[in-house]
């Protein structure tokens, strides 16, 4: 197909469908303000880029990026070996597996992207890849596609980040391919401004024996609306997805996710935690599909989520469909404020109420990013959701403390995160 | 520490718990608090430790001549104040640790030495036989029933509180485990004149240690009290002559 004639058919289906009106669009009376967003979106001219908040975020970060891009530019590294950006006409869409459907936000991202930014590993290379992504008040809408070959490795870290200065939106879809014995870790860190909307938009395809993980970081933009799938559709693939929500003051968040398991012996994980403070709101359904196809697959959906203020609300819906009765499925949801039984405890042993509460909620995340095997990816994802716990603040850059390290380190024996806190003194 | 309980009366929302306790407890002293279920023990130990959830309608909890029955339970801790859970807590991703460094800073409101510190959790760790590793893992997650009870006395060495209050530590306990956390407890409180309120339904943990004074709560109220050879009364007898009809 011809990309313009794809856009044509992404415009059509962006004008003709109709505004979200499920249950978080009309209880609370949000919207995307897509239409300006699209507006925005086609009016803008190529700009240089908003170096203050660049440099800043790359520096704070402590990461090299391949690929920085902004409203209206972008910047690619001369050693990158992976990461390339065209414009968005030298798609070839037989590449695309996401058409518009009949989702709005997909159609916009199809519509109104002017850029692709393709990370090809080819087969037997071992990859790690670094992109930084800042929307300014223009929005940015990009598309991502991301293939890695047989045998190959990728560990790929996206930041989004803000320097809006008025109402803005951040965008982006991904294509990934995961090939045979495969492996790829994704990191998609989200820590957009208020006057910032996020929409994403991604969906994976994991060959025979091949691994990735997705990592989804929710922490920033005054309202989120994201839609992730994974297929794990070659025999003995594995797929898993994790997602960590962190909202404060009004934010909004809503994301659905799918993994399907259409292979034999396939393993396919959803796990999501939400931590939600003040007046923020989640819906997070979380969807599983075995198809007739995928005998002996395992798949697990599990999401959890912790409300700190009264007047936080999260709505947690886990789904399933099996269509092959030889597998092993489950899911689990479960949501409660912060436990008074914990707190106490905690302060008999001396901590302050806050202390205690910010301990729990460290506590409860803590397992979530020590899945993220980017050192440095969770020592940033640390130090952003401390921050957020301790400050409900976010859209900036985050400092990177050794107060937030134990945060990074679930994933070992508590002894030697006790060692690692000392130990630590950065990269 | 001196704790001196005057006609404390508490409620858990508008029910009356415990209803007008008087117990004073001088610096290194053992006292035991013996009841059937349901007399209102625990929500005594809490009440002394702060809990929020209860609310203190008469009387004062002096400590040191200061009434501390509005002050919340972290400021009582650094007091030294210590409370033995019946059922410890489990949370999720804290490690035990990492909570017990916290935990020792916050009482002592300064930094702590680590390399003494590991080294006196080393070193309990030993003493109270704790294996499989639990120092290594999150805070109570996991742990069996013994488990919870050893990781709340190592806690109570490392802390060395003023006064302990030991919520049933028998419970849960096998045989050689109840001798070994009752040695323990003993050498702590002798060591650093530690008071001491135990609270427990049964003798059993008591053949081991020798309190100094023995109160019998039954239905919220003190109903008697006397020196070590109660115990054995009211192993005998019950706390049926207690309770009334």
């Amino acid at each position: 197909m011809e990309y313009q004639s794809f856009v044509n058919e992404a415009l059509e289906k962006f004008e003709s469908l109709p505004e979200e009106t499920d249950e978080l669009y009309k209880r609370y009376f949000v919207a995307m303000p897509l239409k300006e967003m699209a507006k925005k979106a086609s009016d803008q001219k190529p700009s240089s880029r908003p170096d203050k908040s660049i440099r800043e975020n790359s520096e704070s970060l402590r990461r090299k990026f391949d690929a920085i891009l902004w409203s209206g530019g972008e910047e690619v590294s001369a050693a990158t070996n992976f990461v390339s950006i065209k414009p968005i006409e030298s798609i070839v869409t037989e590449e695309m597996m996401t058409s518009s459907g009949d989702d709005k936000i997909a159609a916009f991202l199809n519509a109104y992207s002017k850029k692709v930014v393709r990370i090809d590993v080819p087969s037997g290379a071992d990859a790690k890849v670094n992109l930084m992504f800042v929307n300014t008040e223009s929005p940015l809408p990009v598309q991502i596609i991301v293939k890695v070959g047989e045998n190959a490795k990728l560990s790929l870290f996206e930041y989004f980040a803000s320097a809006a200065a008025e109402k803005s939106l951040m965008g982006s879809l991904h294509e990934v391919t995961i090939g045979k014995y495969a492996n790829a870790e994704i990191n998609l860190v989200h820590n957009e401004d208020a006057n910032t909307y996020v929409i994403g938009w991604s969906k994976a395809k994991v060959h025979e024996r091949g691994n990735l993980k997705m990592n989804y970081i929710y922490n920033g933009g005054t309202f989120t609306r994201a839609r992730n799938r994974v297929d794990v559709a070659g025999l003995e693939g594995n797929g898993e997805v994790n997602e960590l929500i962190v909202s404060a003051g009004e934010q909004k968040m809503d994301v659905a996710s799918n993994i399907t398991n259409s292979a034999q012996s396939s393993h396919a994980v959803l796990e999501s935690k939400a931590v939600l403070m003040d007046k923020s709101v989640c819906v997070l359904k979380g969807y599983a599909s075995i198809t007739e196809k995928a005998a002996q697959s395992r798949s697990f959906v599990n999401e959890r989520g912790i409300l700190l203020d009264k007047t936080a609300h999260i709505d947690s819906i886990p789904s399933m469909s099996i269509g092959n009765s030889d597998v092993k499925a489950t899911h689990s949801s479960a949501t409660a404020p912060i436990d008074d039984e914990s707190v106490f405890y905690l302060m008999s042993r001396g901590a302050s109420e806050a202390e205690a509460k910010k301990m729990i909620v460290s506590g409860f995340i803590t397992g979530m990013i020590g899945k993220i095997d980017d050192v440095i990816a969770r020592e940033i994802v640390a130090s952003m959701i401390n921050e957020k716990i301790t400050t409900k603040g976010y859209g900036f850059i985050p400092k990177i403390t050794t107060e937030s390290m134990w945060l990074a380190g679930s994933v070992q024996k508590s002894s030697s995160i006790f060692k690692g806190h000392y130990k630590y003194r950065g990269e | 520490m001196d704790i001196e309980i005057k006609d404390l009366h508490v409620n858990i929302e508008e029910k009356e718990i415990v209803k007008g306790v008087s117990l004073k407890v001088g610096k290194g002293e053992f006292h035991v608090i013996m009841g059937p279920n349901g007399s209102g023990k625990s929500t005594l130990a809490k009440a002394i430790m702060g809990h929020p959830k209860l609310k203190v309608t008469g009387g004062e909890i002096l400590a040191d001549g200061t009434d501390i029955s509005e002050m919340p339970a972290n400021e009582r801790a650094r007091m030294g104040i210590f409370l033995q859970f019946q059922n410890p807590i489990e949370i999720e991703g804290v490690g035990f640790v990492n909570f017990l460094h916290t935990a020792k800073r916050s009482i002592a409101q300064s930094d702590v030495d680590v390399n003494q510190f590991m080294g006196d959790v080393d070193s309990w760790t030993k003493k109270l036989k704790i294996t499989n590793g639990i120092v290594g893992r999150s805070l109570n997650q996991g742990f069996s029933g013994g488990e919870k009870k050893k990781a709340e006395v190592l806690q109570l060495a490392v802390l060395k509180p003023k006064l302990a209050i030991l919520d049933e530590p028998d419970s849960g306990l096998d045989i050689d485990a109840i001798k070994i956390v009752a040695e323990n407890v003993n050498e702590l409180a002798q060591k650093h004149e530690m008071g001491l309120i135990v609270i427990t339904h049964y003798s059993r943990i008591l053949s081991y240690m020798k309190p100094q004074f023995v109160h019998v709560m039954v239905d919220g109220k003190i109903v008697a009290e006397g020196r070590e050879e109660m115990i054995a009364k009211l192993e005998k007898e019950g706390y049926e002559q207690f309770v009334k009809k």
